[in-house]
């Protein structure tokens, strides 16, 4: 891999959710654009949930942590709802030491897990 | 005295030291045989050590007053570790070390006022290496302390979906940390949405061991998956209230069973009694 | 047990957000040459992302320094963080959970010390801030 550009996030609409993969480590300019990309491709996709796979993130700091928690709020405010999914133990114990928390982001162990997760809750919710 | 000692030091000592090579390593293992006996050691490997430490120590000679060399250092450190590794003490150690002066004595009978600085060598010897013997052994006990407490951590699945893990004795902190990292690497392995901590097994339970439970918890929510703390007794649970600690915000049960009752319901699993 | 080579000794400067990239590639391959557990490598690189934002954010530019350490038969890593910008007035308060003069969630010096075992920040108004952690390997 080279240095020049850090991977960015890549988003894929699959039935009305949308999938937000996050690469091992978001670079500062991405992560800003982040929620704002979301926001829109969310009303494009008309999708109810955003899954946030967080399975290949290697670290969340307070600012990462911040920008996840900023996006949560929008997509509330857009009348959907955010999961992430498959967060690292060594991610999740840091993250804890650290103090943080995801407010009331629910979690996944998977996007497999997330995924059946939100169906079954639109399903039911139908 | 002194000062007409120090050219016998580094002109004569190398020397006379050189010249009986063979002789002194035989005194020095007739010596060693009669009186640190070490069977843990192959004796070949201490003939070498033995060898080895004369050559460097006359090497050391050459300077005045003689100074602790990189040379004499890494043999002794070697030493060390070698006598750490097989259960050697390191009064044995430093006894080996000092056995070094009865080999000199042989070699400069008649005495000299430069012996003073050759001792004084020599006992800085023996005290570097009972500091690389304990820095060693140290080593050794981290090590196997980590792995007790790896044994100690048993994870087992109790239906598809649903850990155990029961936590038997004192919660220290590296224990602690121990069980979170088992417990949560084999959340995300097996993909269990639920795990059950049953802390009977525990004989009492501090501020730090509930703040440590509270926080695997919270790093297993952020993974996905519920914990539910099992066989909090009615002893605990009144330790744990009058401290002050909240688990409120945790899923409790009395027993295991009802733990795993818990799960079958979140699972939507249903059990039946077999007619 | 790591074959002798040289101690792990450098330094990386922080002067914008282009920095923290390198400092944390830095700290990640200092770390695994030490042969950390995943566990302590995430701390620790965490904890490192957070002091070098406060640089970023606060100070404007600085440096981290990365040493390797040995002590007693343990060896660890210690990382310095040090600026020359405006000074923490209030140490105390702002080692405080929650504390933030800016939009942050104030937890990036409270977190950093409860992810390594030795912290230590000395600072004062006007004379720019420099934090010392270590992480010993397990
Ligand atoms: N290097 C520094 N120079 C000057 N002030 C600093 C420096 N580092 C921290 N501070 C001050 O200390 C406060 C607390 O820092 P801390 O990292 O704990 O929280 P934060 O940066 O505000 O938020 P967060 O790290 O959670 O995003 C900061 O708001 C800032 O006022
Ligand atoms: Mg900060």
């Amino acid at each position: 891999m080279t240095a020049a550009t850090p991977p960015s996030a890549h988003i894929i609409p699959l039935d009305g959710i949308l999938v937000v993969t996050l690469p091992p480590l978001l670079g500062d300019s991405d992560a800003e654009h982040l929620a704002e990309q979301v926001g829109e491709r969310l009303v494009a996709e008309q999708a109810h949930a955003v899954l946030i796979d967080m399975a290949q993130m290697r670290m969340i700091d307070s600012h990462m942590g911040r920008v996840l928690n900023v996006m949560a709020s929008m997509i509330r405010m857009l009348g959907a709802e955010t999961m992430v999914a498959g967060l690292r133990p060594e991610v999740a114990m840091t993250m804890v030491e650290l103090g943080m928390d995801l407010g009331g982001i629910r979690a996944a162990l998977s996007v497999r897990h997330g995924l059946a997760d939100l169906r079954a809750r639109a399903g039911r919710s139908e | 005295m002194k000062a007409a000692a120090m050219p016998f030091l580094h002109d004569l000592a190398p020397a006379s030291l050189l010249s009986e090579r063979q002789r002194l390593l035989t005194v020095w293992r007739t010596y060693l045989g009669d009186y640190l006996p070490m069977p843990q050691i192959d004796h070949r490997i201490v003939q070498d050590l033995c060898e080895g430490l004369l050559d460097a120590f006359t090497e050391a000679l050459g300077t005045a007053p003689p100074v602790m060399t990189e040379g004499l250092r890494d043999l002794l450190s070697a030493l060390s570790v070698e006598f750490a590794e097989r259960g050697l003490t390191p009064s044995q150690t430093a006894t080996f070390v000092f056995s070094l002066k009865h080999v000199l004595n042989e070699a400069f009978s008649g005495g000299s006022g430069a012996m003073e600085d050759i001792h004084k060598l020599v006992d800085a010897m023996g005290l570097y290496s009972v500091d690389a013997f304990i820095g060693r052994r140290e080593q050794i006990i981290r090590r196997q302390s980590q792995e007790l407490v790896d044994l100690s951590v048993p994870v087992v699945p109790l239906w598809e979906g649903v850990l155990s893990l029961p936590i038997i004795g004192t919660l220290d902190s590296s224990r602690a940390q121990a069980i979170t990292e088992k417990l949560l690497f084999e959340i995300a392995r097996s993909g269990s949405r639920y795990a059950i901590l049953d802390i009977s097994g525990v004989p009492t339970v501090d501020t730090q061991t509930a703040q440590h439970l509270a926080k695997t918890v919270a790093a297993a929510r952020l993974m996905g998956a519920e914990c539910v703390i099992t066989g909090i007794r009615p002893a605990i649970a009144q330790v744990m209230v009058s401290l002050g600690i909240n688990l409120s915000s945790i899923e409790t049960r009395f027993s295991l069973a009802e733990g795993l009752r818990y799960c079958f319901g979140k699972l939507n699993y249903t059990v039946i009694q077999g007619g | 047990m790591r074959p002798a080579a040289r101690p792990i000794r450098t330094t990386v400067p922080v002067h914008g957000e282009e920095s923290l990239a390198a400092a944390h590639r830095t700290v990640d391959e200092a770390g695994q040459a030490l042969g950390y557990g995943l566990v302590d490598q995430t701390k620790l690189v965490t904890a490192a992302s957070e002091l070098v934002r406060n640089i970023v954010l606060y100070a404007g530019s600085g440096q981290m320094e990365v040493e390797e350490l040995s002590r007693g038969g343990q060896s660890g890593l210690r990382l310095t963080f040090t600026d020359q910008g405006p000074g923490i007035p209030d140490v105390g308060r702002a080692m405080q959970d929650g504390y933030s003069t800016g939009k942050g969630m104030g937890l990036g010096l409270p977190g950093a010390r409860r992810l390594v075992h030795e912290f230590s920040i000395d600072s004062a108004a006007g004379s720019g801030t420099r934090v010392t952690i270590v992480l010993w390997r397990r």
